[in-house]
């Protein structure tokens, strides 16, 4: 069988990835990069109940709720596909943070303003709590993304715990357009390695006690597990990252790891706008081109991600057809606005399904896993259930 | 532009930058490009330092998610810098933006090998110059192509590098696709360039002129009825394909262009397949497929497909994005260590393993060879040897192919 | 002392014009500078070529003041030059009683072929058939107020915004005292005379003191593109109607504009619906304008002012009336301007400080027309600094030359989070700049106004690439910054 699936943000690769493990030949047909470079890569299944509250346990919240969203998953499923997804990538050498293997509830992750949000799971980079708790907050100078007056203001105002603001002085090689991009790429050279050893120990070096280190995140572009484990060595304390704006390292290394893994089994990658879902494949619009294919998966996104056009007259297109979207013209039902999850001659994952409010609720993470799931399911049946379920790393 | 305005400032395109992944004094493509431009536009776009450490990959343009011609901007504004380039600089982008007189006197590039030369024209003494490999004469009775008239017909591209460094891989290309059961022949006749590299180098309105005067040439040898214009350079594909009529003013040609392994995963029939994969060559070693930066503008992956449907042992994608030599980058003093910083993670990866590398372009075989210490060709000449290997393995040669054939569709 | 009310352009240039005579003035203005009309306009320094047939002494006044403000305030004008354009829709007559009308005025004009046309606006419809030159250009405004409120005050004069006037006391028939109320209180003033430059308020204004005038409010509305999408204005060649002008504004471009009566001085935000109409009026001009990147769309209300009764906004006046309240029965010393355009307001300010001097005995005239207005001071180089506002090129030296600002207050001084990403990836930058001199709880409203007012905008212009924008805002916003409001 062969699959196409339309687009590679987070819902494309997953789709990309189980299908290839299902047993298909995988063409990936994307017009852009995916959204993956945008966000740390902290992964939220349900952060805020529709009051506003946190939601300290999503699975339970799904138990509670799922169904009335037409999401008619228990607990166990949940967990099978959860683990799922977890080996996927752990296969493409994407580690989870401690705790995180099976989590249980949400924890608490601090935004680069000082804020917390909650979040149910976290790459190994990334500093997520349990509670609060006293914290060395980093910021460097001459990177206006971590605004640590602010935010260690903010993080004692929302917690009651100090956040002891540090302020790396930057580097000689600095330049002024420096993103946390860019500083990744200077301490994965050897004198940008070196540079931020000295100058975190010298900063800490008044500061006793254990409390955990928060850096931005610019630990590296590739190399960050071995400079942390580096880090934590010369401090005594255990170092982690904040996430900040994109572009994302967090998200680039799940990108990367996962889109190279994907690769190296042969998944094939074909750029283009696809403008038409057919019986016998996707066409894409410049060219007319027609890639053949058994079944389609869309995971062009919602809005921002493109699968969803909002034109000049206010109707809303699905990319992927041209087709209409019914929505009900008023702002406030725009981020629920989507395709639903199987069309004429597709199925379809992630955020351009549609029914969510994934920002404002905090559950993109679930929708995710729930909508490919689904897709897999509609798609190789009874293989899912465990026969057919590769987790070598060769392709078919 | 179209869609200069569209940028949303959301840096997709800074994270596919291999430039900006390497050289912390890169500006990146959102600053150099759509932020220059609306600048640019209004009367205060102040030229940026460094906008000639640009690639020209087009990554950044393919990974942008409202379509902002992010790398042609950049190009606009590397067109607006030219009269801040000194003299020997000048002197070297005017022989670096006609490869099509390289092409034609390839022995030339010798000279530059001598160091004081290089250095004046600053050009790197660090890359690898390419060496001219002239095709031996192909010999007749190995195409075993000798199907009926009235076979369908492609032309091939000689692209300005082939042209006059690799002539092993055209008539390579050539060969395989009269085995596949085309008529093949060889457009242009001259030494003309497409206008790529005068593009990369903000060479705009050259670039216009140049692809004009290939593209009259084009059509002029056509002879209407091909079936697809064959490319084996993924620069001037995305140039002929995509720029040519988006970007340069230009008509689409009345053919498709497609690139070579594109072409001989569709049309090659499954009998060649077979015959080559039985054939087992050089069991044991590595096979490392580089679709290059503007390969990738059509996508990546089909490199892995071709090599792993000629039987390879052990294929694996190289995990580089762009491998720096992006046409005559490389060969430019002031870029020779980010081309090679780009290009480095290849080495580490192949990392003392037998094998051969396939990428479908010339100037990245040449940087690749030299950072990765494997022979790195064209496809169209890894696939010929494999298919020599198996004709003088096998007593009987396989029934010709035939174009009736369904195609292989893969799996 | 004489009292102002309005940091417009107006009562700016009353302030600034009585300082030149030697009076001593204060400000009263009850948001920021720039609150009202004259920070919700198109930009346009007109040519007086849109007045020319029907309303020539505006017309008149604009050609005049054009000439002017090119001199006194130079730095803030853009020499860009208009086109009036005929589409297949021009009506037929209108070209020639315009260029009668445009003779009469004497505003230079100068006809352009097609050619020449589509050469000097690629953007336009191939279908138009030539034009014409008018020496349009662009105001821009902000930082001309700006430069105007620093002369005063270099001037002993005082400019107290987030201030407004709630009471005026009149002893023996003249003004003698006004209160004003403020954060910090409220306090009297004493004044020998108060002008009431109140723009689109002056009618709520007049009804504190007993002689009230009926405005002809008109709100416009505008869409901001993200891009300088022209090198020149274009002007629809035909009777003034709705969407018949595009000006290049810096590194965006506005179209507008619409005319319908308002009852209220306070713009009410665009409404989709109302964009979206005013967007395909421009299809015969610019066929391309949908796919146009949007920024955001804003709405103004010109403080028209008519004595006898009109039905359609347009048809009134675009004059200004200065109103001597003492001479039609109200108290004496009380001086209201009304009407007019931006690119009179220097004119206008002149007529309403002869009325105060006339009133006050005093003989000084106005000096206006021939004193430049001193420039903002350029903040120092630093190249070592990051920008904060990536779009609009806006560092820590551009917020240290306004020290003490609110968020608010350095949006329209520097120009941050103007631009294509409405403040998505700057405001929490800025933010941290403001730390200092605040308390978080203040910072947190100030943000939170300031991203109501961004995103209010952007949805009036929600489609195509600007509703992606959009919800990249939302998505940093709530999931990479944790906001939750």
């Amino acid at each position: 069988m062969r699959v196409v699936v339309v687009g590679q943000g987070p819902a494309g690769l997953l789709t990309a990835d189980w299908a290839h493990r299902l047993g298909a030949e995988v063409f990936v047909a994307a017009a852009a990069d995916g959204s993956l470079a945008l966000w740390s890569g902290a992964w939220d299944f349900r952060s805020f109940a529709d009051s506003g509250e946190v939601v300290r346990d999503p699975w339970q919240w799904w138990d509670l709720h799922g169904r009335q969203r037409g999401v008619a998953w228990n607990r166990e499923d949940w967990v099978r596909w959860w683990t799922r997804w977890r080996d996927t990538w752990s296969a493409a050498g994407i580690p989870l943070a401690a705790g995180a293997e099976l989590p249980s509830h949400n924890r608490w992750t601090p935004t680069a303003v000082g804020r917390l949000r909650p979040v149910f799971v976290c790459p190994a980079w990334q500093w997520a709590a349990d509670e609060p708790e006293p914290v060395i907050w980093v910021g460097l100078e001459g990177l206006a993304d971590t605004p640590i007056a602010l935010a260690s203001a903010r993080y004692h105002a929302l917690t009651g715990m100090t956040a002891t603001g540090v302020c790396l002085p930057r580097p000689d090689a600095w330049v002024p357009h420096w993103s946390g991009l860019a500083w990744s790429v200077y301490v994965d050279s050897e004198p940008g390695r070196q540079w931020l050893t000295e100058a975190l120990t010298r900063a800490l070096r008044d500061h006793a006690g254990t409390s955990p280190v928060l850096m931005p995140q610019m630990l590296g572009q590739d190399g960050c597990e071995t400079l942390i484990g580096q880090l934590e060595a010369a401090l005594g304390r255990p170092v982690r990252e904040y996430a900040l704006l994109p572009p994302a390292v967090g998200g680039i290394r799940i990108r990367d790891r996962w889109k190279r893994a994907l690769k190296r089994r042969g998944v094939t990658w074909v750029s283009g706008t696809v403008g038409a879902v057919r019986k016998e494949g996707v066409q894409f619009r410049d060219t007319g081109e027609l890639l053949p294919a058994d079944a389609v998966v869309l995971a062009t996104g919602g809005i921002l991600g493109g699968g969803l056009w909002l034109s000049a007259a206010g109707e809303l297109f699905n990319t992927g057809t041209g087709e209409m979207v019914p929505w009900s013209g008023r702002m406030e039902d725009l981020a629920r606005a989507g395709i639903g999850t199987e069309g004429p001659a597709y199925r379809a994952v992630g955020r351009v399904v549609g029914g969510f409010d994934s920002d404002r609720d905090g559950d993109s993470g679930a929708v995710n896993l729930y909508t490919v799931a689904s897709a897999m399911e509609a798609l190789f049946g009874e293989r899912t259930a465990g026969e057919g379920w590769q987790h070598s790393e060769e392709g078919p | 532009m179209a869609h200069s305005d569209a940028c949303l400032k959301c840096t997709i395109c800074i994270a596919a930058c291999p430039v900006y992944r390497k050289d912390g004094e890169f500006p990146g493509p959102k600053a150099l490009g759509p932020e220059w431009h609306r600048r640019h536009l209004a009367g205060t776009g102040d030229l940026m330092d460094h906008v000639d450490d640009c690639t020209f990959c087009q990554l950044c343009e393919g990974a942008c998610p409202v379509g902002v011609p992010v790398a042609h901007l950049i190009a606009e504004h590397k067109a607006a810098a030219l009269p801040k380039q000194t003299w020997p600089m000048r002197v070297r982008d005017t022989v670096l933006t006609h490869p099509e007189w390289v092409a034609r006197a390839p022995v030339l590039t010798r000279a530059t090998a001598l160091v004081p030369i290089s250095r004046w024209l600053k050009l790197s003494t660090r890359s690898q110059r390419p060496s001219v490999r002239k095709a031996p004469r192909l010999s007749r009775s190995s195409r075993r192509a000798a199907v009926g008239g009235g076979r369908p017909r492609v032309a091939l591209f000689v692209d300005c590098f082939d042209r006059g460094f690799d002539t092993e891989a055209m008539l390579a290309a050539q060969a395989l696709m009269e085995v596949f059961g085309f008529e093949v022949h060889q457009v242009p006749r001259t030494s003309q360039c497409c206008g790529a590299a005068a593009y990369a180098s903000g060479r705009v309105a050259q670039a216009r002129r140049q692809a004009g005067a290939m593209e009259q040439a084009i059509r002029g040898e056509l002879r209407g009825d091909e079936v697809a214009l064959i490319t084996l350079n993924a620069t001037c594909q995305g140039t002929i394909g995509e720029e040519w009529s988006k970007f340069l003013g230009l008509n689409d040609l009345p053919v498709p262009v497609i690139p070579f392994h594109v072409f001989a995963l569709q049309h090659a029939p499954a009998g060649f397949w077979s015959t080559v994969a039985a054939a087992n060559v050089d069991p044991g070693s590595w096979t490392w497929t580089h679709t290059t930066c503007r390969g990738r503008r059509r996508g990546d992956g089909a490199l892995f497909q071709l090599a792993r449907r000629a039987g390879m042992d052990q294929v694996e994608p190289l995990d580089l994005e762009c491998c720096g030599a992006a046409g005559s980058y490389a060969f430019k003093a002031e870029h020779a260590e980010t081309a090679h910083d780009i290009g480095q993670p290849a080495a580490a990866q192949i990392h003392g393993r037998p094998g051969v590398i396939w990428v479908d372009s010339g100037t990245c075989a040449v940087h690749l060879e030299q950072l990765a210490g494997r022979t790195a060709r064209h496809p169209a000449y890894w696939l010929w040897q494999a298919w020599l290997t198996s004709q003088s393995a096998s007593a009987t040669p396989p029934a010709p192919a035939g174009h009736g054939e369904p195609r292989d569709g893969g799996s | 002392m004489v009292v102002v009310v309005g940091a417009g352009a107006t009562g700016l240039g009353v302030a600034w014009d009585l300082s030149l005579r030697g009076i001593a003035v204060t400000v009263i203005e009850q948001g920021d500078i720039a609150h009202g009309t004259s920070g919700r306009f198109h930009g346009l320094l007109h040519s007086g070529a849109r007045y020319a047939v029907r309303d020539p002494d505006a017309a008149r006044e604009c050609i005049e003041e054009n000439r002017i403000l090119r001199r006194i305030a130079a730095g803030a004008i853009e020499s860009v030059g208009g086109y009036f354009v005929k589409t297949p829709a021009s009506p037929d007559d209108y070209g020639a009683r315009w260029l009668a009308a445009m003779d009469a005025v004497g505003i230079p004009v100068e006809p352009v072929s097609r050619e020449a046309l589509r050469t000097a606006v690629p953007e336009l419809h191939p279908d138009v058939k030539g034009g014409y030159w008018v020496p349009d250009g662009v105001i821009h405004g902000f930082p001309l107020l700006f430069r105007l409120q620093k002369a005063i005050e270099a001037r002993g004069g005082r400019v107290q915004h987030h201030t407004r006037l709630v009471e005026v006391a009149v002893d023996h028939g003249s003004v003698c005292r006004v209160r004003v109320s403020s954060a910090s209180g409220s306090e009297w003033i004493a004044c020998d005379a108060l002008v009431n430059a109140a723009g689109p308020w002056a009618g709520k204004v007049s009804e504190l003191f007993d002689d009230p005038l009926t405005m002809r409010l008109s709100r416009g509305l505008m869409i901001i593109f993200a891009e300088r999408k022209t090198a020149h204005v274009v002007n629809r060649l035909a009777p003034p109607g709705d969407g018949d002008i595009l000006v290049p504004h810096d590194r965006v471009t506005i179209w507008g504009t619409t005319d319908e009566p308002t009852a209220s001085p306070a713009a009410d935000p665009p409404q989709r619906s109302e964009t979206q109409k005013l967007l395909s009026l421009g299809r015969d001009l610019f066929p391309s304008m949908e796919q146009w990147r949007a920024l955001r769309a804003f709405s103004g209300v010109r403080p028209l002012y008519q004595p006898e009764s009109a039905a359609d906004p347009r048809h009134i006046t675009r004059d200004f009336t200065v109103i001597d309240h003492g001479r039609r029965g109200g108290p004496a010393g009380v001086v209201s301007v009304v009407g007019g355009k931006w690119v009179t307001f220097r004119l206008m300010a002149e007529k309403a400080a002869d009325a105060v001097t006339a009133y006050l005995g005093l003989g000084a005239t106005s000096a206006t027309a021939e004193t430049p207005l001193p420039p903002l001071p350029t903040p120092g180089e630093d190249a070592r600094t990051p920008w904060l506002c990536e779009c609009e090129q806006v560092g820590e030296r551009d917020l240290a030359a306004w020290p003490g600002a609110t968020l608010a207050e350095w949006r329209t001084r520097t120009w941050f989070s103007m631009g294509p990403c409405q403040g998505t990836f700057c405001l929490h930058r800025v933010a941290n700049r403001r730390i200092a001199a605040t308390n978080l709880a203040a910072l947190d409203a100030e943000e939170v106004a300031l991203r109501e007012e961004r995103e209010q905008g952007m949805q009036g212009a929600l489609w195509g690439d600007n509703a992606r924008e959009w919800a990249l805002s939302q998505a940093v916003r709530r999931q990479t910054l944790g906001e939750r409001t």
